[in-house]
């Protein structure tokens, strides 16, 4: 396997990894209201790399299925739409806290022998 | 901005109607807010076009933006059901490909004076009645089976209702329900062979009498006029048997629905097939006469008149007695412990 298949490879995994993080990135941001391109830029303060072509449709599929609100802003010089956590929302980003943590950590227990070795 | 607007465009005109106009909108917010992160807010004319370029190209192919939107792939044919697709269209080409062979094998026979024309006559047939017609009816035949199965669950037409448990599962097929590959395929090459001939070259069913100079004519048995109403009747009917035949494919082994499905389609089809076969209007009026006066016949057709008056009371036992065995041997794969 050449180097260049190989970090295919890695690549598409790390894609994997990533999906469910980025919701998981996303709902723990919104309990103030954001718009989207802010909501890049906070996530990427913490280290969370999102490009703004998932993000927007993301968001919409997240209102779409009942976990955000969003109200367009007319105030500024150009309308933005700000999203906020609903009340399902919420709750299931509880839930997915919890299961993340319990991941993480079992995850982590699995592959901390393998960095000592 | 030409490009945004041209950019917007390009994604929205992918996207269905109502959502066009929001994600238009969000779109240009979000190119206006990085191209405002990026770049001074003083721009020169040359500068916002190379910072607009820059923008876009992060954004990426607006084909590749659209279906993100879209949030699932689309799709005429489901991707399921492709390797069914390009299957039945190879049988179905190829039979309609042999329709023509024969068709013009007979012609070129008869008649080698007009061989060329013939030959001709094929060429053209090929987007005349194989394209149209073979392509055509296969697609759209496929096209609605994936808009039934959308779910990509009604093609197993298994029920909803329950939950899966390990009992549902069907036991390996005996080699008396197992469904050879060659069956529908042998239905499919059948169905569309006869049909060809049957609804768009009545004319090579016939007697070949000799004609003019040495050359040859075929009287033909049935009329093309006669069978025109009924075309729509033997395309629908062969549409409904490829379909069938998909589901076989797919399926490979009888099942009660499945069983039931082409029951019912014989049934539809012998049904038709008396009904337009005891139409005296199909055949040619003047079949017997020709054959008389080419003198096929020592004495004058009155005979053959009465016969052939006699035999077409005999076409729906027939039928029904060929009907019968086929339901019953279908019932038998079926239920047979």
């Amino acid at each position: 396997m050449s180097e260049k298949d190989m970090q295919d490879l890695v690549n598409g995994f790390v894609q994997e990894l990533r999906r469910g993080t980025i919701i998981l990135g996303v709902l723990s941001r919104l309990t103030e209201a954001q718009y989207g391109y802010s909501l890049v830029g906070v996530l990427e303060e913490k280290g969370i790399q999102v490009d703004p072509g998932t993000l927007y449709p993301l968001l919409r599929r997240l209102e779409k299925q009942g976990l955000l609100e969003s109200q367009w802003d007319t105030n500024e010089a150009r309308p933005r739409k700000y999203y906020l956590l609903s009340e399902t929302g919420k709750r299931v980003y509880e839930e997915l806290c919890a299961e993340w943590t319990r991941m993480a950590e079992g995850v982590q227990s699995l592959i901390e022998p393998d960095k000592k070795a | 901005m030409e490009m945004i607007d041209r950019y917007a465009f390009a994604v929205t005109q992918r996207l269905p109607e109502r959502q066009r106009k929001e994600i238009d909108k969000e779109l240009r917010g979000l190119i206006e807010d990085m191209l405002e992160e990026r770049f001074a807010s003083d721009r020169s004319e040359r500068d916002e076009r190379a910072a607009v370029e820059e923008v876009l190209m992060e954004l990426g192919d607006p084909a590749a933006l659209a279906e993100k939107y879209r949030g699932r792939p689309r799709y005429v044919i489901a991707p399921e059901l492709t390797d069914a697709y390009i299957a039945v269209l190879k049988v179905v080409g190829a039979s309609i490909g042999i329709v023509l062979m024969v068709v013009f094998a007979i012609r070129a026979v008869i008649d080698p004076m007009n061989i060329l024309d013939y030959f001709v006559d094929a060429i053209v047939s090929v987007f005349t009645f194989a394209i149209p017609h073979g392509f055509g009816w296969v697609t759209a035949i496929f096209i609605a089976l994936s808009f039934v199965g959308a779910d990509g669950k009604a093609w197993e037409l298994r029920s909803h209702k329950e939950p899966w448990t390990p009992l549902q599962l069907p036991e390996v097929p005996d080699s008396k329900r197992r469904i050879p590959k060659s069956d529908p395929i042998a239905g499919i090459a059948f169905t569309v062979f006869i049909t060809a001939l049957v609804v768009f070259f009545p004319n090579v069913f016939g007697v070949v009498i000799p004609s003019g100079e040495g050359g040859r004519a075929i009287v033909p048995f049935l009329s093309e006029a006669g069978i025109r109403p009924y075309a729509w009747g033997f395309l629908a009917i062969a549409a409904a048997t490829v379909s069938l035949s998909a589901w076989k494919l797919r399926q490979r082994r009888w099942t009660p629905p499945l069983a039931w499905a082409y029951i019912a389609l014989q049934s539809l089809s012998a049904v038709f097939v008396v009904f337009a076969f005891t139409d005296p209007s199909v055949y040619n009026p003047s079949f017997v006469d020709e054959l008389v006066q080419a003198g096929f016949f020592p004495i004058d057709g009155e005979g053959f008149r009465l016969w052939s008056r006699y035999a077409a009371k005999w076409i729906a036992p027939v039928v029904a007695l060929f009907l019968l065995l086929d339901i019953g041997q279908t019932l038998y794969r079926v239920y047979r412990k």
